[in-house]
């Protein structure tokens, strides 16, 4: 067993540096900068406590965010604030409206649509997900993780993941077109929603 | 016309864009790219919403807050505290207790009613204190002797003093820069140190101990008290001031003693540079601890 001293130096090096990404998580998370910010704190406390089980050289980015959703579940999921989760088909419902004219359309105008989305706006569309398709994103778009690991995180299979995924963004992208025509962007996009069921 | 709805399913739109489909799959995703224009808008669009999210992930990031960093390397120290110390001197502490957050407790009613109760008594206790404490001339704390006074015993004795009323703040302030300014005064020789805490500095009173002057300050916090009385390290090699053996120990070697007395509360005791400080609160350690900025002591 390592000293308390090397312990506390190791825990430093390859822990301490991943804060910042379980906050961002944990605030788009818990949307509550105290509830994030108590979650992160019991992660770390947790971390360290056990870090002499931490097998040095995988990922310690993965083994954090682990332990920040077993908190996370623990701590919410056995509460009024437990958080939302929602049904595939309420999400289709939910892109039907807000979508509801497949056209064809042009990368280069997507592209410039979104490129004018402005970071408030992008950020209040991820917040605005439900929990499960947030988590995805997050994870994906703004952490780094690949397929395996967020499978991982949810406990899902990997075909799970893209799925969620592609559901993610296809919301997400629905909220950003939103955000364009009240900005005044003449919208109008393709739709894969006749594609959703393969035939083979 | 459009083609019907063979090979891949939308669903292997987003794994494509991320590098996470089979050589294969891709190969069939790419076919019917080729085939499908609708396919090949959804894909574009997708990539669209995709990079405007990644493109903005370092915008779309907030900064972790400073108290949540000293939060959690205070958890660190104390866990490294605890993990040092003998057993029958470890505080007892729930590692996991988040830092107070008045805010976030005001929130809850069960925590916020009694606050407001107690906020209330000790503010009407507060006043009528003030006015005892401009009527009553500053008395010394403690008596002198000739012998080394244990500051252990003391600042317990001190604390009950304190609690009765029968030693009050002959400098009434909550301005630090002041208090030591009365200090300096008032004859005492070192740097009074004030510790960052979750408490609002009450005031202080000097003391005269075998010749020498030393400081003595109160805080309080949602009606708890806090007392510290200081002391410069030359007291202790002089044989002015004493400590019992094993918080010696403690204080010679950096380390914070914490102690719970039942009926009490908490003693604190640890070393800021040339200055021992020995504080005691009615809280339970857990609590105490809490109020305390300890990687700043």
């Amino acid at each position: 067993m390592v000293s308390l001293e090397q312990r506390q130096k190791d825990f430093e090096t390859e822990a301490v540096p991943h804060m910042a990404a379980l906050y961002n998580f944990a605030v788009r998370l818990t949307r509550d900068d105290d509830d994030a910010a108590d979650l992160v704190q019991e992660t770390f406390l947790k971390a360290f406590r056990f870090f002499d089980s931490f097998e040095r050289g995988t990922n310690c980015k993965a083994w954090l965010f682990r332990i920040l959703k077993n908190s996370y579940i623990n701590r919410y999921r056995k509460t009024s604030k437990s958080p939302d989760t929602v049904e595939y088909d309420a999400v289709e419902d939910f892109y039907e409206t807000v979508r509801p004219q497949a056209v064809e359309s042009t990368s280069t105008l997507e592209e410039r649509m979104f490129d004018n989305a402005l970071d408030d706006e992008v950020s209040t569309a991820i917040q605005a997900l439900p929990e499960e398709f947030r988590t995805v994103i997050i994870l994906c778009d703004i952490e780094g993780f690949t397929y395996e690991e967020i499978a991982e995180f949810i406990d899902c299979p990997i075909g799970t993941v893209r799925s969620r995924l592609h559901r993610a963004r296809k919301l997400l992208g629905a909220a950003l077109e939103e955000y364009a025509r009240n900005r005044g962007y003449s919208v109008g996009t393709g739709s894969t929603d006749s594609m959703e069921s393969p035939s083979s | 016309m459009s083609k019907p709805n063979t090979g891949p399913s939308a669903d292997m739109i987003s794994a494509y864009l991320d590098g996470e489909l089979t050589a294969s799959e891709r190969e069939a995703v790419e076919r019917r790219m080729a085939e499908d224009a609708t396919f090949s808008a959804a894909v574009a669009w997708e990539r669209a919403v995709r990079d405007t999210v990644r493109d903005r992930s370092n915008a779309l990031r907030v900064d972790v807050p400073i108290a949540l960093r000293q939060a959690i390397a205070e958890g660190i120290a104390r866990e490294m505290a605890a993990a040092s110390e003998p057993v029958a001197e470890r505080p007892l502490r729930e590692p996991n207790k988040t830092v107070a957050r008045p805010s976030r407790l005001l929130r809850r009613p069960a925590f916020a009613i009694p606050v407001i109760l107690i906020s209330i008594v000790a503010g009407i206790a507060a006043v009528w204190s003030y006015r005892t404490f401009m009527a009553t001339p500053p008395p010394d704390v403690v008596t002198s002797s000739v012998i080394p006074i244990d500051l252990h015993s003391k600042t317990y004795e001190n604390w009950n003093a304190v609690v009765k009323g029968q030693i009050t703040l002959a400098q009434v302030t909550s301005d630090t820069v002041a208090l030591k300014e009365f200090f300096r005064k008032e004859g005492v020789q070192y740097d009074v140190f004030f510790p960052e805490i979750d408490a609002v500095l009450q005031g202080g009173v000097v003391s005269v101990d075998n010749g020498r002057k030393f400081a003595h300050l109160v805080y309080a916090s949602e009606g708890h008290l806090v007392y510290i009385f200081e002391v410069d390290t030359r007291s202790f090699e002089d044989k002015t001031m004493s400590l019992p053996l094993a918080v010696a120990e403690n204080v010679k070697q950096s380390k914070w003693h914490w102690e719970e007395r039942d009926g009490v509360g908490t003693m604190f005791v640890w070393k800021s540079n040339n200055v021992v400080c020995s504080a005691v609160s009615d809280l339970p350690t857990r609590d105490f601890s809490a109020l305390f900025r300890l990687e700043a002591l």
